[in-house]
């Protein structure tokens, strides 16, 4: 059973709390052992307060061990019948205290110091697991079950990472089937690769996507990093649609004009055309390159207006 | 020439893709076929001749226009006026005014109801220099519903090589057959 301390019981105040009464504690029991002229024993009791103090405050429990110190050579000088020998001893014992107290504070702050750069680097890391424009999700590479997954890849997918975690990634968010991974299993590389993701709602999102292997210890995992594509392949799209009516509507046309105006010429070398049908075949295709013109002019409106990017001379020219 | 029989009880929709050169050819060749299998009353929807000298055209190449029916969308839009002693043809203001073409083609198909029908939409790409890709799809799949509805035959005439593949395939889907001639010249 996990026991927890609550904050409150673990700050300074408690840490300095827990301190003093130890403080009392030792400074009674001196006085007590020296008065019944008891030198050696109690003072194994100082390295409690002496090692917690120097844990939880560094250079200042430092400082505290030399006052604790003073108190004890002030104790031992002036209580009881202290010779030489006695004060001698108590000397050697403030040295080792000092330098238990001096280590314990060194290694204390180095701790500490590991510490905090522990926690700034975890920071950073949530920093960018958590900002990153591009999802990423980590696999088991034994289980293929999912570990974890970032908030990119949660909005991309529409599943949160406690609806990720522990499921298996085919079919869920891989389009492969069980068996067929293109890493673990077909041993192919994915990297910068055009593939899609699916999506809870049963879409397929289009990612351009790279796997890699990480290993930690004996256990190794896949990172699977994709960045959505949606709005390029929209592009795309938009500027096939673009291509492919400007062909039909304009170069194929010009191409039919270019065909009539060809069997015209053909029916002039032969002098048995009538001027009648000569002309209304001529207003047939100055309406019909008018309307060819009104097509590209349509088709220029459409991107002036669609596209944001583009400048605003080029826009106004492809306007007019 | 390919195969290009339609019987009296025909009710299929073909597309007929031509090469640009022998496309006038091809379409005589074919409406000759058409008459030459039985007494069926063809309905040619011009978008880029007029009627008037498809008409002449088609006369002088041994062709019964009295069997024809036009729907001419290019001559009121081209020239501004219209003959108006045409009796076997109507005429629409704009090739682009999808609905009048609609309107046109009901009212002709329900004046010729006791008869046998064909129709010949002439053709595909000239109605694109008027229309965007997805108004043409949306009048042809009207006029394709109206055909199957009434058990008619159609023909929707391309030139070859002018439709890309997503139109293509989508007149593909509508049609029941796909016609290709070839590029020599059809005699």
């Amino acid at each position: 059973m996990e026991i927890a301390i609550p904050h409150t019981w673990s700050g300074t105040p408690a840490k300095l709390a827990v301190l003093a009464i130890l403080t009392l504690f030792i400074a009674i029991l001196t006085v007590f052992s020296l008065v019944n002229n008891i030198q050696t024993v109690f003072t194994h009791l100082y390295y409690v307060p002496i090692i917690i103090a120097a844990y939880w405050f560094g250079r200042n429990g430092v400082i505290y061990t030399i006052l604790l110190s003073a108190f004890y050579f002030g104790a031992v000088s002036t209580l009881g019948s202290p010779d030489t020998q006695a004060i001698l001893a108590a000397l050697g014992r403030i040295v080792v205290f000092i330098g238990i107290s001096l280590f314990a504070a060194i290694l204390s702050i180095t701790i500490q110091r590991q510490q905090a750069e522990i926690v700034k680097t975890g920071e950073r890391f949530r920093g960018v697991w958590e900002n990153v424009q591009a999802g990423i999700i980590l696999v088991d590479a034994k289980t293929h079950t999912i570990i974890a997954a970032n908030p990119e890849a949660q909005r991309m997918t529409g599943f949160s990472e406690a609806e990720m975690t522990g499921h298996l990634c085919h079919k869920f968010i891989c389009p492969a089937e069980e068996g067929k991974c293109p890493i673990g299993d077909l041993g192919l590389k994915v990297d910068r690769a055009e593939r899609v993701l699916m999506s809870r709602d049963g879409s397929k999102v289009p990612v351009l996507k790279t796997v890699t292997e990480m290993q930690v210890g004996r256990e190794k995992y896949y990172i699977e990093n994709f960045i959505d594509m949606t709005q390029l392949k929209d592009a795309e799209n938009t500027l096939l649609a673009y291509f492919r009516e400007s062909t039909l509507r304009i170069r194929n046309p010009i191409e039919l004009v270019r065909d009539n105006l060809q069997e015209l010429k053909d029916e002039l070398k032969g002098r048995d055309a009538n001027p009648a049908y000569l002309a209304t075949s001529l207003a047939i295709q100055e309406k019909n390159m008018d309307d060819i013109l009104n097509n590209l002019q349509g088709l220029e409106q459409a991107v002036a207006e669609k596209r944001t990017e583009i400048p605003d001379a080029l826009r106004e020219y492809l306007k007019r | 020439m390919p195969d290009f029989t339609i019987h009296e009880d025909d009710k299929r929709i073909i597309l007929a893709l031509s090469p640009s050169r022998t496309y006038r050819e091809n379409t005589l060749q074919m409406i000759k076929e058409i008459q030459n299998t039985g007494s069926l009353r063809i309905i040619v929807i011009c978008v880029n001749q007029p009627a008037v000298f498809l008409m002449d055209f088609y006369g002088k190449n041994g062709i019964d226009t009295g069997r024809i029916f036009f729907i001419d969308a290019i001559t009121l839009y081209a020239t501004g006026t219209a003959p108006e002693n045409l009796l076997n043809c109507k005429f629409v203001s704009k090739p682009n005014d999808l609905t009048a073409m609609g309107i046109a083609v009901t009212t002709t198909l329900k004046k010729f109801e006791q008869e046998k029908i064909v129709i010949l939409l002439d053709s595909v790409n000239a109605m694109l220099i008027h229309s965007s890709s997805s108004d043409l799809t949306k009048f042809i799949h009207f006029i394709i519903s109206k055909l199957r509805i009434m058990n008619l035959a159609g023909i929707l005439l391309a030139v070859e090589k002018g439709l890309d593949p997503v139109l293509l395939s989508q007149l593909s889907t509508f049609a029941d057959n796909m016609v290709e001639f070839p590029e020599e010249k059809t005699g």
